[in-house]
């Protein structure tokens, strides 16, 4: 009896310890979240956490209340970030298992980003649609073609993964590639159908492997010795065509600390994942001015921001270089060999650029993983694809729909984040958030032909617009899309994959802002023009 | 909202608790009603009405029903009414969509015009509140609980927030008394904690970690699966299931006890089942008794005849699949379910237990291996391909490895789920528990304090969204 009794006080003990200590976990994301106790954010997110909500006025806004505190709580709350610390740590150091399913684990060290179809291509399970391919060759094919009209070479630079470089870092069930991935693909597609160059660097990279580690173990992108051989095949490849360019070869290596990889930081790691850095050291320095140029100044040369750097070099070929990230590893040396180096960052071809530079050199560096998003439909000037719907519109008289003026305006079905002004010559749509969308009545009446839609508009940014809509027999959605450039656009895009039923939703931009509606048609064509009929539909998203 | 959130876990139960029990008595009801339509309303905004308008309706017809004492066939009539009512309001909401859809299949076959039906928005735990309101209506009709002159309590009954989507389906006279009065004790509080800590920890570490890989490996193309991968992804869903369901049950139970409510159990390791009558006694028994009491029974049971009970079997499975969701494969998993049950009344049961039992745990194992493939599956065409997979009839060209799913995160919480599942801890701590000094019940303490901490962390990591590139 008496143990019975001992039993059950400290069975009641116990119960009041662990209510004290529940109660304790409960209020104090609240109490750090009002005090500022544990509230450190980690910008490791890169992104801007959601504000604070606005107290609802109405009772209408009461869902967009409820919606902005839910995400301003889970993005404040107190001690959040010692959460997602503690999570990983436990995770990835004593799991091993990763806690960001962008990021894999390799052996040894290594992490890996499974972005962007990446997981897939490694095992070689991706393969490009033959009518894909195509398309793809021939934007590649326009490039070349317009560049060489301007007086220019035209060189597609891809830089590998690190999964293609060091593949033995992968862990052993990725490591059996069952057929060839996207890039082998596109490589021997270009190469045996179009006069593309293409500098592949996989052959350079593996057979430098032994000199260093050409890539960072806990991030995306190569080291400075990585970059370097990148440098030494890119230059082999231009003095190719311009013997008398002069590559840099006097170089060193200096330690530099401690490297904190991006991959790291998607798992909060970067401290315990930190590895050591080996810097370039020219031994000849090069001397280079930079300066930015922009749009909205006189040297107004092409669309968006650019980086000019000039070297002494007074006499040397030009260069254009449209890159992503792994360039800037190469910004600081590579301009030496040249008179003036334009660096423009991607995605959009800019012929206006290339028009007015009239560069010896366009050099496109694109990382593997970007290959088939990046490479988007060229601009109206160059791309025959464009030509070809602009024709086939012309050349049609069943309009579907005409939004040209204020009053057509009825025709068109408020979503959400939008609100119309009229303006002179159109209409102004404001979109008041990332995600404004309106809705297009269905296309009525016979269903022979595809739907084409003109879109004019004039941006401020760069941006995309889309359309989202149903085909018959298909339960999900299709999305389509288009690049808009600053100032006017005036684009043509066939909705393709089935008859089009019900409502289209139109995404007229992905950005804030003040959009001006020149004009939006749809009119069906009898068919696409020959070389657009194989290319696949659009994706579907839902 | 949902229990395994932060802003549930951080901002609504402090807030709720510590507004319930600074509460003087009397108003304890009220306080918890306000917090359940917040917490309901919350989800469902103007669909909130939805379910006030069933309240209202049912608590009315509560009364009617206790105004006609005496008179049968009108009671009778008044509930046929007001089921009739509520069966229309869960149609309508939960499967006019799925009805014109299949009569849009048969009209156009007539090549008649067909329906044009729009989407039908589905207010969260309909099926649940549904179920309560009959349950209310019925128990009342048969008088075995006075209805409410209250109707803060008949909609605290419905609405109870620990209970509202995800269950225990609680009959109504198990609950009136507690309505009424209910005791506040700190050992009470305590067993709260301790099953609710228990549900979270099987939410959120064991059923979360599981979904991973069952998601992907049920969302895999044709080409990408393997027998060893469908197996893997097969064994995942049917403990994540479980330890979802029955997590959510725990922490309902949980946090009825820290509100003084004693709300019944719902699972009792439905996996050690050694035939499919057992496991149904065992797996989501609010449910099945609640189908058992107010559809099996009243159409007879098993009272009349092997032919009129295999007719109120398959009924009542039937209405049990679809009851899950509007979809036939739905249908076809509680179909499947009640065939199992029939056979076994019809003799196979009787030669199972003949059997080494390692075989009837295989046999029940393997029954729901095959009912949970069409119950996760997207549709039909695809459960029977996973199916083919399991059974190493199909192969994909570009097979993934299990490897590539089954992390040491997952073998860890599969080990843990295969335990969990049997009654071991139960049986120990019923065993040990009642003498065991300070070392056992620190441990357990201890334990469930770690639990608690491993399941806020993992929880809190989920809104973790980092990107590699900024997002502006």
């Amino acid at each position: 009896m008496e143990s019975s009794t001992t039993t059950s006080r400290t069975e009641w003990v116990m119960g009041i310890l662990l209510v004290l200590f529940f109660l304790f976990v409960l209020v104090a994301p609240g109490i750090g979240s009002l005090t500022g106790w544990g509230q450190a954010v980690s910008s490791a997110e890169q992104r801007v956490l959601a504000p604070p909500p606005r107290l609802p006025r109405h009772l209408g806004e009461l869902r967009a209340f409820r919606t902005a505190l839910d995400r301003y709580w889970a993005d404040h709350f107190g001690f959040r970030e010692w959460c997602v610390q503690a999570y990983s740590r436990l995770m990835v150091l004593g799991l091993r298992t990763s806690s960001s399913v962008q990021v894999m684990l390799g052996r040894d060290g290594w992490l890996f980003y499974t972005g962007d179809g990446n997981v897939e291509d490694l095992r070689g399970a991706t393969r490009i649609p033959a009518p894909e391919l195509a398309a793809y060759a021939l934007r590649l094919e326009e490039r070349r073609a317009f560049v060489e009209s301007q007086g220019g070479r035209y060189l597609l630079m891809i830089v590998p993964e690190k999964a293609s470089v060091y593949a033995d870092g992968l862990p052993y069930w990725a490591q059996t590639r069952r057929g060839p991935g996207r890039l082998d693909q596109i490589v021997d597609y270009l190469r045996a159908h179009t006069r593309v160059d293409v500098l592949d660097l996989r052959a350079s990279l593996a057979a430098a492997r032994e000199t260093g580690r050409l890539y960072f173990q806990t991030d995306t992108h190569w080291t400075d010795r990585g970059a370097f051989v990148a440098y030494q095949a890119l230059m082999a490849c231009l003095r190719g065509w311009r013997p008398e360019l002069q590559a840099i070869d006097d170089i060193g290596w200096r330690d530099a600390g401690w490297y904190e990889g991006d991959l790291a930081r998607l798992l909060l790691l970067q401290h315990r994942l930190r590895e050591p850095q080996e810097l370039l050291a020219l031994r000849q320095p090069v001397v280079l001015t930079s300066q930015e140029l922009m749009a909205s100044r006189p040297e107004m040369i092409g669309r968006g921001r650019f980086q000019l750097i000039e070297s002494t070099h007074t006499n040397a070929p030009t260069l254009f270089v449209m890159h992503d990230s792994y360039m800037n590893f190469l910004a600081p040396y590579l301009p030496g060999a040249f008179s003036r180096t334009w660096f423009k960052w991607q995605p959009a071809f800019d012929e206006q650029a290339i028009r007015n530079l009239k560069p010896d050199f366009v050099v496109h560096e694109v990382a593997e993983r970007f290959l088939m998003s990046s490479l988007r439909e060229n601009p109206p000037g160059i791309s025959t694809e464009q030509e070809a719907l602009r024709a086939a519109f012309a050349a049609s008289t069943d309009v579907r729909l005409a939004v040209t003026n204020a009053a057509a305006m009825a025709w068109v079905r408020r979503g959400a984040q939008v609100h119309f002004v009229e303006a002179p010559e159109g209409m102004d749509w404001v979109a008041e958030g990332p995600d404004p969308y309106v809705f297009l009545p269905a296309i009525a009446g016979a269903s022979a032909g595809i739907p084409v839609v003109r879109v004019a508009m004039t941006s401020g940014v760069h941006t995309e617009c889309s359309f989202l809509y149903m085909v018959e027999k298909q339960c999900a959605f299709l999305c389509t899309g288009r690049y808009l450039s600053e100032g006017f656009n005036e684009i043509y895009i066939p909705l393709t994959g089935g008859r089009v039923v019900g409502e289209i939703r139109f995404d007229p931009a992905e950005t804030s802002g003040t959009y001006r509606l020149h004009a939006l048609e749809i009119r069906m064509i009898p068919a696409l023009p020959e070389f657009l009929a194989g290319m696949s539909p659009p994706v579907p998203v839902l | 909202m949902v229990f395994s959130s932060p802003i549930f876990l951080f901002l609504f139960l402090p807030l709720v608790l510590f507004a319930y029990l600074l509460t003087p008595r009397a108003l304890k009801n009220t306080v918890l009603l306000g917090a359940s339509l917040v917490f309901y309303a919350w989800g469902e905004g103007p669909y909130t009405v939805v379910m006030l308008g069933s309240i209202l309706v049912n608590y009315l017809a509560g009364l009617v029903l206790m105004r006609f004492e005496g008179r049968v066939d009108a009671r009778r009539r008044a509930l046929a009414a007001i089921v009739g009512l509520n069966l229309a309001l869960l149609i309508a909401f939960k499967y006019a969509n799925f009805l014109a859809n299949n009569l849009n299949i048969l009209l156009q076959a007539a090549g008649l015009p067909l329906l044009n039906v729009p989407p039908v928005h589905l207010p969260i735990g309909i099926s649940f509140f549904t179920f309560h309101a009959i349950s209310y209506v019925v128990d009342v009709y048969r008088g075995e609980a006075r209805a409410q002159r209250n109707p803060i309590n008949v909609a605290l009954y419905v609405t109870l927030f620990p209970q509202l989507i995800a269950g225990p389906i609680l009959r109504y006279h198990d609950l009136a008394g507690q309505l009424g009065a209910r005791p506040h004790t700190t050992e009470r509080f305590a067993y709260g904690v301790r099953r609710f800590i228990a549900g979270l920890g099987k939410k959120v570490l064991i059923a979360n970690t599981l979904a991973l890989p069952a998601d992907q490996i049920f969302a895999l193309a044709p080409e990408h699966l393997a027998p060893g991968v469908a197996w893997l992804g097969i064994v995942c869903y049917a403990l994540q299931i479980y330890f979802d369901f029955s997590g959510y049950s725990d922490m309902a139970v949980g946090l009825g006890a820290m509100f003084g409510f004693r709300i019944m159990e719902n699972f009792e390791h439905p996996y050690v089942a050694t035939s499919m009558r057992e496991f149904w006694r065992r797996w989501h028994i609010s449910l099945s008794t609640w189908f058992r009491d107010y559809l099996y029974i009243p159409l007879g049971g098993s009272r009349g005849g092997a032919g009129r009970t295999v007719f109120n079997l398959v009924t009542v499975f039937f209405l049990c699949g679809l009851w899950h969701g509007a979809s036939w494969t739905f249908i076809l998993w509680g179909l499947l379910h009640g065939f199992f049950l029939m056979i076994e009344r019809l003799g196979v049961e009787d030669r199972l237990r003949r059997a080494p039992r390692v075989l009837q745990h295989v046999y029940v194992l393997l029954v729901l291996v095959l009912t949970w493939t069409f119950f996760r599956a997207e549709s039909f065409g695809a459960a029977v391909h996973f199916l083919g997979m399991l059974c190493g009839v199909n192969s994909g060209a570009l097979p993934q490895s299990v490897a590539m799913h089954a992390t040491p995160a997952v073998w860890l919480a599969l080990g843990l789920g295969i335990v969990c599942a049997t009654p071991l801890g139960v049986r120990v701590h019923a065993a040990v528990g009642r003498t065991a000094g300070y070392l056992y019940h620190g441990a357990v303490a201890l334990g469930l304090a770690a639990i608690f901490l491993l399941a806020t962390i993992s929880m809190a990591s989920g809104t973790y969204n980092p990107f590699i590139y900024f997002r502006f």
